[in-house]
Formats: structure tokens, C-alpha cells, sequence
């Protein structure tokens, strides 16, 4: 099927042809698609917010990603393809809005972390959770999704769309550096 | 546990530091705020098609360039005098599934009617200059689109690209033409590219080139947008503008740059715009504030 529209794009698509059917359909599974993102970000949205916060470790900002982040899942909505998977698929565009902050604003990162990034609290596992929060960004992603989050490592392999056995064998190192900076 | 007793202890110890992960508190008005941007994001439709009728389609269309003789006759116009007018010369369209196109490149093109063509200094000047935004643009979109198609031969993640134009400004002084760009590479990009022409000149101009040289428009201007976005956000707990930060100051927008995209409204009052990310957090999209002709007046040339 080829057609040309010259209409504007934020304009309702007009599929003249006997494509009208299929895009009435295509509507209703676009509407459903959207309520169920809609549901999972309210759902869901404390996990996005503390993964964005160990990102950025400033309270506006990880608000701002959460948003972002919301908001373009919201309008992505047709890109979602597996609806079992619509947890998954938030997380990975989170994490590539997480990303793209730290990296358009990497300077002021750099100097914040010199100066105000002080931990008070006292428990058991803060030292731990100190550094793991310190690790490059790749690696604390994989520690909070597999712990703190309980996620499956098949699971992981889809937010980061990576292979499995690529998530593994850096889970793999991962630990095996933490363990190093443990002893 | 993934290892199994290798790691033991240690994933022991993490599932349990998990508790202090998850000690991040979360703000109360998150939820509230997020139920806005969700509202406002299914505010703006998306043209996204079904699968099942999206087979893949290319259509490249060259639109007859639209000559003077055409434009007099088609929009009637009774006038005598110089019609600037944005005509679409090309349009790209590219459909399958994850990769969108839709592209509308403009071109600006100049009429005399009724009227001796003017071979005066100006109106040589005038030509260059469109003949050179012509280019410009042109370039600028070709390399949009060749990029657009480099991922999606590549099938790489999902993809749109949609740049369309409205003229903004046609007045006795001034016309403009503003392109909107959206590029959704993975996390998406909103912008715009706005040319402004001096008609009197037949340059290209810039910002500065409206006010009293010394003169600090800079301040005067970025100060009255600060002032708007501060009741935007009083206004609208869901808006929210890089202003008074106090946490992050890095992040504060900084004033207006040299090359800053501008034109006119109906009214005559400028209109500044700005990209995603310039003056806002990215779920803002691209903004626009308008400067009311009395705030800058008397700075003008």
C-alpha cells in the first residue's frame, strides 16, 4: 500500500484506502496499549524514581527523568510490541533517559559529586550499598536491577537489550570486584 | 543466586543492602505529577500506524517549484509588490513499522508583482540571502533524512523523523519561517530552526542585530521569560522550567545565545523559542515565550 499525505503530522492519519479497518483496529489496540503503560508507570513509578536517584542523586532531577521518561513511553506507546513485557520496556527507556541526562550534563555531575555527596546515616549494609552506589553506572544498573529489584537475568537482558550470557558474565565481574573492594 | 556458592555471601549481603536502596525516599507529588505529563502526552496524537498496514513505503514526490505566475493566479492575491511565500518542494515519506518519516523540506521563494523587478542593492542582497537559507535548509534536512535512512537499513532500534514549516512572520519588515524538527532517535529530540529575513536589508539577522548596539537586550529579555517561567510553574504544578534551581544550579538556563531562534507575532512582539532541553527537562518538548513589544522598545535600532 503506498500513499502520500501532505497533511500535518499531528493530525489523526487519514488512511483512505481499505486500510480504514485495520487502523480503526489498530486505534483500539494503540488505546489499550496506552492504558497499560499508563497503569504500569503509576504502578511502578517508586522503582523508576530510585533507580533514576542513584543515576543522578539529586531529587529534582531524578523527578524530571521520571517524567521524561513517562512521557515518552506514553507517546511510544505503538513501539511496544509484547505487552507482557511493558515493565521491562519502561525501564529501558528510564535508564536511556537517566543516561542521556548524565551525559548532557556531565560536568555539573562531576563538580556535585566532588563536593556534597556525603552519606550520614549509620546501618549494617550502608557500606556496601555506599559502594555499590559509587560503580560506573553499567554495573550498579545490573546490582540494583538483579537485588534490589529482583529481577531475572532474562529480564535484564531485555531492559538492556543485551544477550543473556553477556548479562552474565558481567554480573560475573561485577561481584567479582565488589568482593575485591570488600576484603 | 546466580553462581552458586561462589558468591554466595555476597548476594546474601546485596539482597540485603537493598533495604537501604530502597530508603530513597520518593517525593509525595511525584504521583501527582507524573498522572499530568501522562494526561498531557495522550493530549498529543501520535501518528503511529498499525502494523498490519504499515508494508513498507518510500514515496519521494517533487512538488512543481511554485513560480509567481502560479501563486497570483491560484491564491488570487490583488496586490502589487514583493510576495515572500515557504512552498514545500520536497516531501519524504518512509513507513515501516518502527521507522517513521515524514518530512516536508521548504524552500523560500520571492515574487514581484505587478511591479518592475527592483534592481536596487537591497534586492540583490535580498536573492543571495534566500538563495543561501534555501541551501541551508536543504542541507540540513538531506543530512536529517540520510541519517534517518542509514538506522533504518540498519534496523537499528526504533526510529522518526518528522520536520515540517509554517511561515511565522510575513509583515511590512520582516518574514520568518520556522521549521519544527522531531527526531526520535531511542530517546527523541524536539527542535526548531527559525529564519529570519529583514526584508528592508535583505539579510539574514540575528537577535542582536534588532537592538542599539551596547544596549544589554540580554538581560531585559532573558529577564522577563525568567519572570514568565516562574508563573508558568506558580500556575501549573506539572510545568517545570530550569530556573531558581537551587539544588543543580549548573543546570539554570543561562540567558539567550548569539544564534538564538526568533520572529514575530501578529502583534509584533518576538517570539523566542527554544529547543528541548534548552530552558526546560525534555518532557516540557520545545517552548516558545512571547516578549510584549513594550519590554524592549526602547533598546530596539
Amino acid at each position: 500500500m503506498i500513499f502520500t499525505r501532505t497533511a500535518h503530522p499531528g493530525m489523526a492519519l487519514g488512511v483512505q484506502t481499505k486500510g480504514g479497518e485495520e487502523a480503526k483496529r489498530g486505534e483500539q489496540v494503540q488505546n489499550s496499549k496506552e492504558e497499560l503503560i499508563q497503569k504500569t508507570l503509576l504502578e511502578n513509578y517508586q522503582s523508576y524514581y530510585r533507580l533514576a536517584f542513584s543515576y543522578v542523586h539529586q531529587e529534582a532531577d531524578a523527578m524530571d527523568i521520571v517524567q521524561e521518561g513517562a512521557y515518552k513511553a506514553m507517546r511510544k506507546a505503538c513501539t511496544l510490541r509484547e505487552e507482557g513485557f511493558v515493565d521491562t520496556w519502561i525501564y529501558r527507556i528510564m535508564i536511556n533517559t537517566a543516561k542521556k541526562y548524565l551525559k548532557k550534563y556531565r560536568r555539573t555531575y562531576e563538580e556535585l559529586d566532588e563536593d556534597c555527596m556525603v552519606v550520614e546515616e549509620e546501618s549494617v549494609n550502608l557500606e556496601l550499598w555506599t559502594i555499590v552506589d559509587q560503580l560506573p553506572v553499567k554495573e550498579k544498573t545490573l546490582i540494583i536491577l538483579r537485588y534490589y529489584e529482583d529481577k531475572t537475568l532474562m529480564e535484564i537482558a531485555d531492559i538492556l537489550q543485551e544477550n543473556i550470557n553477556t548479562v552474565k558474565s558481567r554480573l560475573y565481574r561485577t561481584l567479582e570486584k565488589l568482593r575485591r573492594e570488600l576484603l | 543466586m546466580e553462581f552458586n556458592n561462589e558468591f554466595y555471601e555476597l548476594e546474601k549481603s546485596l539482597s540485603r543492602a537493598g533495604a537501604d536502596y530502597k530508603n530513597i525516599s520518593v517525593p509525595n507529588d511525584l504521583e501527582k505529577k507524573l498522572e499530568k505529563v501522562v494526561k498531557r502526552a495522550k493530549r498529543i496524537h501520535r501518528f503511529c500506524i498499525p502494523a498490519a498496514a504499515a508494508a513498507a513505503m518510500l514515496t519521494l514526490v517533487i512538488l512543481p517549484n511554485t513560480g509567481a505566475g502560479v501563486a497570483y493566479a491560484m491564491g488570487n492575491i490583488p496586490v502589487v509588490g514583493r510576495i515572500f511565500q515557504a512552498v514545500t518542494f520536497r516531501n519524504y515519506q518512509y513507513e515501516d513499522g518502527r521507522f517513521i518519516a515524514n518530512v516536508q523540506i521548504p524552500q523560500i521563494t520571492l515574487s514581484d508583482i505587478g511591479m518592475e523587478t527592483a534592481s536596487s542593492k537591497a534586492s540583490s542582497e535580498l536573492n543571495e540571502t534566500i538563495k543561501q537559507v534555501n541551501f541551508d535548509i536543504e542541507r540540513m534536512t538531506e543530512e536529517l533524512v540520510a541519517e534517518f535512512e542509514a538506522s533504518a537499513a540498519l534496523g537499528e532500534s526504533y526510529n522518526d523523523l518528522e520536520i515540517h514549516h509554517e511561515t511565522v512572520t510575513d509583515n511590512g519588515r520582516y518574514f520568518a519561517i520556522r521549521l519544527f524538527i522531531y527526531q526520535g532517535a531511542g530517546s527523541g529530540t524536539q527542535s526548531y530552526q527559525i529564519y529570519t529575513i529583514d526584508k528592508l536589508s535583505g539579510r539574514q539577522i540575528q537577535l542582536k542585530d534588532l537592538f542599539l548596539e551596547g544596549s544589554d537586550f540580554n538581560t531585559r529579555l532573558s529577564e522577563n521569560i525568567r519572570e514568565q517561567m516562574r508563573e508558568a510553574m506558580a500556575e501549573d504544578a506539572g510545568k517545570a522550567y530550569w530556573v531558581d534551581r537551587e539544588e543543580n544550579p549548573g543546570m539554570n538556563w543561562k540567558g539567550l545565545k548569539e544564534e538564538q531562534n526568533f520572529y514575530f507575532d501578529a502583534d509584533n512582539n518576538l517570539v523566542i523559542a527554544f529547543d528541548e532541553y534548552e530552558v526546560a527537562p525534555g518532557y516540557m518538548g520545545a517552548q516558545e515565550f512571547t516578549v510584549e513589544k513594550d519590554v524592549y522598545e526602547d533598546l530596539l535600532k
